[in-house]
C-alpha cells in the first residue's frame, strides 16, 4: 500500500500539552524585523484579464468532448477555470493535492481511495461531498479505465476500483477531463470549485466571447483579477495585432506569428516542445502492411524541414515519441536523414496513392501533412493528404495513415509514454487492434532503461512514425505579470495579475 | 539533491560518486584488459567544472577496473570496443547514457542522477555576499528561521521527508510551509501543524516566523499563531494579526523584499540586503546596499538566484562566517523546489 500526502511526506502534528504562552504584544516588533513580502513585486488584485484563443469551444461541459484535438485542449483549459480535479501536477510533474488531500492504493493497485479536502464549497455555496465527486468522475473514469471501473463516494473518501491494476491513476486524475462538478437543479448547468465562475457563455456568436468572474469562495484563494473575458475563434494574425496595440492581455499564437510578434515588441512565451506530430499507420489496411514500405516512408520524411520551415522553428524534429526534455534519451532515436530502403524490395506496393488523413480544423496539421506528401513523392511514394471531414463523409477513401497531434500534457516520462501510446491504441485509433504497448509501459518500472526499452519496442515496426514536437505559443501584454504556465503548457490564469492602476484597467 | 557549502573549503564534486558507479557498470561490459575508446559528451546543463570532475572520475574508475582507455580516433577500426557516454538531462534530473559497442554487440545503459544545488559566491570589491544552500524541497515555503539552540533539544523527532534535503552540516532551521489550508512549521525532523481558518487562504500567501523569547510566532495571511517551548507539546494559539506591519514599498532599485542588517562593515546605519524587482516568473538576485544621505547605494554585485526570492529575513549567522546574515527563500524555477539560502556579508574584501 502506498500513501502520499500533498508533499509526499509523512506528517506528524503535535497538539495538546501546556498552552502556549501568548506574546502577541511582541508581534509588532517581531513582524517588523521578520516580515517581508511574498514576492519580488507583490501581485495586485483587480481588473479584467482579456484572453484570446484561436479555437472555438462549443461547450464548457467536460462531459462533451469536441472532435478536434485542439478544440478539446482549449475546452480543457476553460474547464480548469471553473472546475478542479482531485489532483494536480506540481512543478515536478508529480501528482499533488487539489480537492483530494491524500490518496492510497490497495489490493495491488486495483483499488484507490482519495480523501477529500474538508470545508470546500462549490461556487453556489453548497459543500462538496464525496458523493458529488464520485458522480462527476464516474463517466470519465469509465471511458479511461473501461466499463468495469467503479467509482463511489462516502464520507470524505472517493473510491475507484477496477479488475485491473491502475498504477498511473493519480497521474491520470491530475490531467484530462477528470473534473469535479455538480449538475445544478436545471439539469444542465454545472457548478464547480475552481477559481472562476462562468458569468456569460456565448456559444453562437461569430466572435465568441465568454465572461468569467472571480470565485470569492475558492478553496485555494480567489484569483488576482476580478474578471476574465475569453474571446474564442480569433485568427492568429488578429491576436498578434491585438497584443501589439494593447487590445488583449494574452493570446495564443500560431508558430507563424511568433517571429512577427517578437519583431513588434510583443512579449512571447513558449512551452517546452509538447505537441507530438506522429504518423499512425492503420494495420488493417493492406496497402501499408509491409514494414519495409513503412520504413521507407519514415526515412523519406524531412523532419528538420517540418520543424524549421513548416512550424517556423517552434518545434524540434522527432525520432522518438517523447521529447528530449521529458525523456533525456530522445537523441538515441535519430530524427535526421535515414538511409532509404530500396522500394524494389517492398513486397506489397500500394496499387493506389496512399491516403494520409489529418485534422481539418488544425492549420499546422494540414501544413505538416502537405509537407509529408511532398517528401513521399520525392521518394517515389505517391500519397494524398485528406482532411478528416472529407474522409468521414464518404467522399474520400479511408485512411491508410493518420497524422495525429497528441498533447503530452505532463512531464513524467513514464506517464507521458503511457499517454501517447494509450492515445494511439485507443478504440478509435488505427492501432486499436495492435498489441498494446501502452499496457507494457503501464507495467514497466520507472527506471529509465525499462522506459527506453518500451519506447524502442513501440517504434520498432514503423507503425508509429514520430515527426516533430511542437511548442505551445503565447503572446503576453505589456501589463501582464506572473505568467506561471508550466513547461508542459498548462496555463494558470488564476495566478496572473495586471500591473495597472485600478482605474486604468478596461472593463 | 545535495548542497555544497559555499563558505570555503574544497569538497568532492557531488557527481563523482555517481560517475564511479556508472563507470563500474560500463566496465562490467568488457573483459579486463580491453582497449576501449571512450567518448564523453555533455548535453546537459552541468557546469564545465562538474563535467571535468565526472570525466576524471569516470575514466579513472575504468582504468582501475583494468580497461585500457583510449580516445576515439577517426580512423578507428569498426570492431574496436567503444563506449559513447552522454551526460543528458530530463525533467526530473540528469540522465547519463552509455552506448556500448564491441564487435557486433551493442547495448545501451541509462542511469538517473539527481541534480545537486549550487550557488557561487559573489566576490566584490567592498563587501562580499555569500550564499549557502541550507535546505531544499518541494513544499511551498513561506518563511524560514533558525531553531533557537536552547530549544532544538526540546522538540521530538519525526520521520524526515524523503524528498527533502538538508545540506550536510547545515543549521537546524524551521520552515513555515503552507498547503493552502494549514501551515506547517517543519524542519527535516520536526513538524508542527497550525490550523488556519479557510477564509484566510490566499493565492499570494505570505508568512513570517520569528522567536520572541521562548515563543515561536508564525504569521500567515493575517493569522498570528504562537507556539511555546517545548514546541512538541505546544498547542498553537492563534488569533487575527492586527499589528501594523507595512511591507516595504518596492523601489526602482529593489523589490518588495529587503532585510535591514545591523552595522557590520563600518557604516553606522548598517547594510540592507534586497531582492530585485521582477515577478514570480523571473530569476532574482540579492544585492547589498548602504544608505547614504537617504539613498541606497549598492555595495556588492548582485548575487544571482535561480528563481524569485520569496522571503528575506534577518538572522544571526548560522554556518558561514560570524556576523549578521539573512535567510532567503527562493523558488527555483528550473526544479520547482523551494530553496533556503543563508546570505552572509563579509566586509573588506
Amino acid at each position: 500500500m502506498r500513501f502520499r500526502s500533498s508533499a509526499g511526506a509523512s506528517w506528524r502534528a503535535f497538539f495538546g500539552g501546556a498552552p502556549a504562552l501568548l506574546v502577541f504584544t511582541a508581534l509588532a516588533f517581531a513582524f517588523s524585523v521578520a516580515f517581508t513580502a511574498a514576492a519580488s513585486t507583490r501581485p495586485h488584485i483587480g481588473g479584467t484579464l482579456r484572453v484570446e484563443l484561436r479555437e472555438r469551444v462549443p461547450t464548457l461541459d467536460p462531459r462533451v468532448r469536441p472532435g478536434e484535438a485542439e478544440a478539446a485542449r482549449a475546452q480543457e483549459m476553460l474547464d480548469a477555470l471553473v472546475f478542479d480535479r482531485l489532483l494536480r501536477f506540481d512543478d515536478h510533474g508529480q501528482p499533488a493535492s487539489a480537492l483530494a488531500v491524500a490518496w492510497q492504493s490497495e489490493n495491488e493497485g486495483k483499488r484507490w481511495r482519495f480523501q477529500l479536502r474538508t470545508d470546500v464549497q462549490l461556487s453556489d455555496g453548497t459543500p462538496l461531498t464525496a458523493e458529488i465527486a464520485a458522480a462527476a468522475l464516474a463517466p470519465e473514469v469509465a471511458v479511461e479505465l473501461g466499463g468495469d471501473a467503479q467509482v463511489s463516494g462516502a464520507g470524505q473518501w472517493v473510491t475507484i476500483e477496477s479488475q485491473e491494476a491502475m498504477p498511473d491513476l493519480p497521474q491520470q486524475l491530475a490531467a484530462g477531463r477528470n473534473f469535479i462538478f455538480r449538475v445544478a437543479a436545471d439539469g444542465k448547468s454545472l457548478v464547480g470549485t475552481g477559481p472562476f465562475v462562468l458569468a456569460y457563455w456565448d456559444s453562437g456568436a461569430t466572435a465568441q466571447q465568454d465572461v468569467f468572474t472571480a470565485n470569492e469562495h475558492c478553496w485555494a484563494g480567489r484569483p488576482f483579477v476580478d474578471r476574465l473575458t475569453i474571446s474564442l475563434g480569433v485568427e492568429s494574425q488578429r491576436i498578434e495585432a491585438d497584443l501589439e496595440f494593447g487590445m488583449t492581455d494574452a493570446g495564443e499564437l500560431a508558430p507563424s506569428e511568433m517571429r512577427r510578434a517578437a519583431e513588434r515588441g510583443v512579449r512571447t512565451w513558449s512551452s517546452q516542445p509538447v505537441d507530438l506530430f506522429v504518423l499512425a499507420f492503420d494495420q488493417r489496411r493492406p496497402a501499408v502492411q509491409d514494414a519495409r514500405l513503412r520504413q521507407a516512408i519514415a526515412a523519406a520524411i524531412d523532419r528538420t524541414a517540418i520543424a524549421n520551415v513548416v512550424l517556423q522553428r517552434q518545434a524540434t524534429p522527432a525520432g522518438a515519441l517523447l521529447p528530449e526534455w521529458i525523456s533525456g534519451y530522445a537523441f538515441l532515436f535519430p530524427a535526421g536523414p535515414q538511409p532509404l530502403p530500396r522500394l524494389s524490395d517492398v513486397a506489397v506496393k500500394p496499387a493506389a496513392p496512399l491516403v494520409l488523413v489529418y485534422d481539418s480544423q488544425d492549420a499546422e496539421a494540414r501544413a505538416v501533412a502537405e509537407r509529408v506528401i511532398v517528401d513521399l513523392r520525392a521518394a517515389g511514394i505517391f500519397a494524398s493528404a485528406v482532411p478528416d471531414g472529407n474522409s468521414s463523409s464518404g467522399g474520400a477513401p479511408a485512411a491508410d495513415v493518420r497524422l495525429e497531434r497528441i498533447a503530452i500534457a505532463q512531464p513524467n516520462a513514464h506517464a507521458a509514454l503511457a499517454l501517447v501510446l494509450g492515445t494511439l491504441t485507443a478504440p478509435a485509433s488505427p492501432l486499436a487492434t495492435a498489441p498494446s504497448t501502452a499496457t507494457e509501459v503501464g507495467s514497466a518500472s520507472d527506471d529509465p532503461e525499462s522506459l527506453y526499452a518500451a519506447e524502442r519496442a513501440a517504434l520498432a515496426d514503423f507503425r508509429i512514425v514520430p515527426l516533430a514536437h511542437a511548442a505551445e505559443n503565447w503572446g503576453l501584454g505589456a501589463t501582464l505579470r506572473d505568467w506561471l504556465a508550466s513547461p508542459w503548457g498548462e496555463v494558470h490564469l488564476e495566478d496572473v495579475w495586471l500591473d495597472l492602476p485600478p482605474a486604468a484597467n478596461p472593463q | 539533491m545535495g548542497a555544497r557549502a559555499a563558505a570555503g573549503g574544497v569538497e568532492a564534486n557531488p557527481y563523482e560518486a555517481a560517475a564511479r558507479d556508472f563507470a563500474r557498470r560500463v566496465a562490467a561490459s568488457f573483459p579486463a584488459g580491453t582497449r576501449v575508446a571512450v567518448d564523453l559528451r555533455n548535453r546537459s546543463t552541468l557546469a564545465a567544472g562538474d563535467v571535468a570532475s565526472i570525466r576524471a572520475a569516470f575514466l579513472g574508475e575504468l582504468a582501475e577496473r583494468g580497461l585500457l582507455v583510449a580516445t576515439p580516433a577517426a580512423d578507428s577500426a569498426d570492431g574496436e570496443a567503444s563506449a559513447a557516454i552522454t551526460l543528458s538531462e530530463n525533467s526530473e534530473g540528469f540522465l547519463w547514457i552509455a552506448e556500448i559497442r564491441q564487435g557486433d554487440r551493442s547495448a545501451v545503459m541509462l542511469i538517473a542522477v539527481p541534480r545537486a544545488g549550487t550557488v557561487p559566491p559573489a566576490e566584490v570589491s567592498g563587501i562580499t555576499l555569500r550564499s549557502a544552500l541550507v535546505w531544499s524541497g518541494p513544499e511551498r515555503v513561506l518563511a524560514a528561521t533558525p531553531i533557537a539552540a536552547t530549544f532544538s533539544s526540546t522538540v521530538p523527532a519525526a520521520s524526515p521527508s524523503a524528498s527533502t534535503t538538508v545540506a550536510a552540516g547545515a543549521p537546524n532551521i524551521l520552515l513555515l510551509v503552507s498547503d493552502g489550508v494549514t501551515a506547517k512549521v517543519t524542519d527535516a525532523q520536526h513538524t508542527f501543524k497550525i490550523e488556519l481558518p479557510p477564509s484566510n487562504v490566499a493565492r499570494d500567501a505570505q508568512g513570517a516566523l520569528t522567536w520572541s523569547g521562548n515563543t515561536l510566532i508564525a504569521i500567515v495571511n493575517g493569522e498570528a499563531c504562537a507556539l511555546a517551548a517545548p514546541l512538541g507539546a505546544s498547542q498553537p494559539q492563534c488569533r487575527a494579526d492586527e499589528s501594523p506591519h507595512p511591507s516595504p514599498a518596492p523601489t526602482a532599485q529593489f523589490g518588495s523584499q529587503r532585510a535591514d542588517l545591523p552595522p557590520s562593515c563600518g557604516e553606522a546605519s548598517g547594510e540592507i540586503v534586497a531582492a530585485g524587482t521582477g515577478d514570480y516568473t523571473q530569476p532574482d538576485s540579492i544585492r547589498a546596499y548602504e544608505m547614504r544621505d537617504g539613498a541606497a547605494s549598492p555595495v556588492s554585485p548582485a548575487l544571482e538566484f535561480p528563481g524569485p526570492v520569496l522571503s528575506l529575513q534577518v538572522v544571526m549567522a548560522l554556518q558561514a562566517e560570524p556576523g549578521p546574515a539573512a535567510l532567503a527563500v527562493v523558488h527555483n524555477l528550473a526544479t520547482g523546489d523551494a530553496e533556503v539560502y543563508e546570505i552572509s556579508l563579509v566586509c573588506g574584501r
